[in-house]
């Protein structure tokens, strides 16, 4: 088998169990006519019909969730994010709220928010914690207070920015041309879903391709995140530059009316 | 408080002993495990009672080898009178609390433990991207708010790196893409091939119709691709698997951090270990299934954060045998209970508190309902079972002389990547009688039962059918046996 007979080997992770209503879904949910008002990605199972449900004929409707992102810029010049990411297999409900700076890698500000609640049923119910950074001399500290209970949870060296995980549907963009046109690689720290520290990670462009909806392409940019104890990751821009495929190992999000 | 120290067992799934930083393996970076390492003594000669995910953890909940659980295999079925950890746990003051992935087929995880968090999907056997931070928000809010009065016993069963497994299945019909190529990675940062990835062609015929042949038993479609991987794909491929192990290693940091700051870390005796390990390539082999170190050789560490346990820190155990069948009677005796009588393990606290306690002589391992392992100081003995080819009686095999296929031997010292197979040196004769007669009067202690459930019923039968007719068909084999 060749790569040209999947979509795109980055978000069309397909071993022995994948649904084949995966691309048809994936095509449908690009090229709906209404995009939604605000930043709002559905969320496709990467290998296994078995994170839709379980038994019967595979599931024609792959959604397992979406991230909805919204985010303003403040008088004061910073970006307000809140993010909304909604898995129907883990059965989290996650909501981060925060900060950053008018900057490419929308450097996270100082105090966050992070609540989730799980729907699954069982004893755990709802975690919430609240999140800071504060600097000491070279480092930049990140604590986590959660029922009341102070988490040190690491440090970072001020020569790295500390980026939100789910701040690259707009870092990635930001970095586009610079990351195309020169060939380097750029460096960051992610602080995964606002509460863990990931050594520093790196950004840089992978290749553009081409993706046939019906009668037409559409041209994409693609880069990727790679790092340790980070999940590679890989991020698809239009020719607007806005992310309408990124997808992990387990997840693709889509950018409903992407194409439209 | 409780004068009984609180427990918290937590495991990685598919993560070979090695893979490890605290035990000098520079490719991967896991400074969270390497804190348990730190803060605990390790168990360097640790193996899966069976390396797979239900057979493994089912060991793990009943303290029995797995022909004696009736779980030789993912979908065999736990024997309903067996008891497990949770049930006999309700005998001691510890409440029992699961988190995460249990796969301990033919027991209700609810029926025995208080359950955290087991996903809205329920685990299966992957998906640690879906489920690990989920489970790290139940444990942290657990840790954050539990009364300190109240002694616990809390396992948090981690999927990854286990998405390694779906990693693999991805390949079975393309190309794994050449990131070296694409600028995307450096070859410098890709970890080597291992030194053993060439292989013994004299491996037990269990083996290979399982796991080697065109159309084996396991995977076929993933072995079909990698046969044709060239070294950079497999090496993209061990990095990956690395990747995976960073990520839960980011979790395990953080229900550690709350662990200490919730006041609770004096008085908790933390148990690392693993269902099983990866072998990335070692062999040419991939997943686990077998019964190569990659696949049954698992890191187990006890562990303290803080100083108000006997718990040595930053220490090793190079001597001990431990199996994962010696999990329950270490819970246990932490909790202050007795195990049940006919549990085959053994409490490894006199150990981590440096007590000289009688110990076994050699490690046992199953794999595949009909393959051994034995674990000797030095030497490690590998063999089969030959199936009947009509599975009637389903009494596990063993210990049954007459029934023995293809041996291996492996000298551990010299040759811990178990490429050159002893078995057939004439000098090793007198060693090869010896390993398979302690097999035997071991596998004579053992209380074998009958597997009666119809999935693994029908397992052995179309299994023992698969592996009897490749015997059949290739009466070379048969010369090979040794007598």
């Amino acid at each position: 088998m060749k790569l040209s007979d999947h979509i795109h080997w980055t978000f069309q992770y397909d071993g022995r169990s994948q649904t084949p209503y995966f691309g048809k879904q994936l095509i449908e949910i690009l090229s709906q006519t209404a995009p939604s008002p605000e930043k709002k990605y559905t969320v496709l199972p990467n290998y296994w019909k078995g994170y839709k449900g379980r038994g019967g004929e595979a599931p024609r409707d792959l959604t397992i969730g979406e991230v909805i992102i919204n985010r303003k810029r403040e008088p004061s010049k910073n970006w307000h994010y809140a993010i909304r990411f909604l898995n129907t297999t883990s059965g989290e409900n996650l909501h981060l709220d925060y900060y950053c700076a008018d900057d490419d890698l929308r450097t996270l500000r100082d105090t966050w928010r992070v609540t989730a609640t799980n729907g699954a049923g069982d004893k755990y119910r709802q975690f919430t914690c609240e999140g800071h950074i504060t600097s000491q001399e070279d480092q930049q500290r990140v604590t986590l207070v959660v029922n009341n209970t102070t988490l040190p949870i690491g440090h970072i060296d001020n020569t790295h920015p500390i980026t939100c995980n789910w701040t690259l549907f707009d870092v990635i963009p930001n970095l586009a041309h610079q990351l195309k046109s020169s060939g380097e690689q750029i460096s960051l720290a992610i602080l995964e879903d606002l509460e863990k520290i990931r050594e520093p990670a790196r950004i840089g462009y992978m290749e553009d391709s081409a993706l046939p909806l019906g009668d037409r392409t559409l041209k994409l940019s693609g880069f990727f995140v790679y790092g340790a104890g980070t999940l590679p990751s890989y991020w698809w821009l239009d020719q607007q530059k806005q992310v309408i495929i990124a997808s992990t190992t387990f997840q693709t999000f889509v950018l409903p009316g992407g194409v439209a | 408080m409780s004068d009984r120290p609180n427990i918290l067992f937590i495991n990685t799934d598919q993560h070979t002993w090695d893979v490890i930083s605290a035990y000098g393996n520079t490719h991967v970076k896991t400074p969270h495990i390497d804190r348990l390492h730190n803060n605990g003594i390790s168990f360097m000669r640790s193996y899966s009672s069976d390396p797979v995910c239900a057979p493994a953890r089912a060991s793990w909940m009943t303290g029995r080898y797995t022909s004696e659980a009736g779980t030789p295999f993912n979908g065999g079925h736990l024997h309903e009178d067996i008891p497990d950890l949770g049930q006999i746990l309700q005998q001691s003051d510890h409440r029992a609390i699961h988190c995460g992935k249990w796969h301990v087929d033919g027991r209700n995880v609810y029926d025995s433990f208080d359950v955290l968090y087991y996903g809205q999907q329920r685990i299966g056997a992957g998906g640690g991207e879906y489920y690990d931070a989920a489970m790290t928000h139940a444990v942290v809010d657990f840790l954050t708010t539990h009364d300190k009065t109240d002694p616990f016993y809390l396992q948090v069963w981690y999927v990854n790196p286990h998405d390694i497994c779906e990693y693999g299945h991805n390949f079975e019909t393309k190309e794994m893409p050449d990131a070296v190529r694409r600028g995307m990675l450096s070859e410098e940062e890709l970890p080597p091939l291992p030194d053993n990835f060439n292989y013994d062609t004299r491996e037990t015929v269990l083996h290979r119709v399982c796991r080697r042949i065109d159309e084996c038993l396991i995977h076929w479609p993933i072995l079909r691709a990698m046969k044709t991987w060239d070294e950079l794909q497999w090496r993209t491929f061990i990095w990956h698997h690395h990747r995976f192990v960073e990520k839960v290693d980011g979790e395990i940091g953080l229900i550690l951090t709350a662990l200490e700051q919730s006041g609770l870390a004096g008085n908790t005796a933390i148990i690392f270990s693993v269902d099983h390990g990866e072998a990335f390539g070692q062999h040419q082999m991939f997943q686990k299934f077998s019964l190569y170190e990659a696949s049954i050789r698992v890191p187990f560490i006890v562990s303290s954060l803080g100083h108000n346990l006997n718990i040595p820190k930053g220490a090793y155990d190079h001597k001990h045998f431990v199996s994962g069948v010696d999990l329950l009677p270490t819970v246990c005796d932490y909790a202050g209970i007795e195990p049940p009588e006919q549990t085959r393990g053994m409490s490894v606290r006199p150990l981590v508190e440096g007590r000289d306690v009688p110990w076994r002589d050699f490690g046992f391992v199953e794999s595949n309902y009909w393959g051994r392992a034995l674990l000797f100081d030095r030497y490690k003995y590998v063999c089969e079972y030959i199936p009947y080819g009509d599975e009637k009686d389903l009494l596990p095999p063993g210990p049954d002389p007459e029934r023995i296929g293809l041996e291996q031997i492996f000298d551990l010292k010299n040759d811990p990547g178990e490429t050159q197979n002893l078995a057939y040196d004439e000098n090793k004769r007198a060693l090869l009688l010896q390993c398979r007669q302690a097999l035997l009067d071991f596998e004579a202690g053992l209380e074998r039962r009958r597997i009666t459930h119809e999935r693994p019923t029908r397992q052995i039968g179309n299994w023992g059918q698969r592996i009897r007719a490749h015997w059949d068909a290739h009466p070379e084999l048969e010369a090979m046996r040794i007598s």
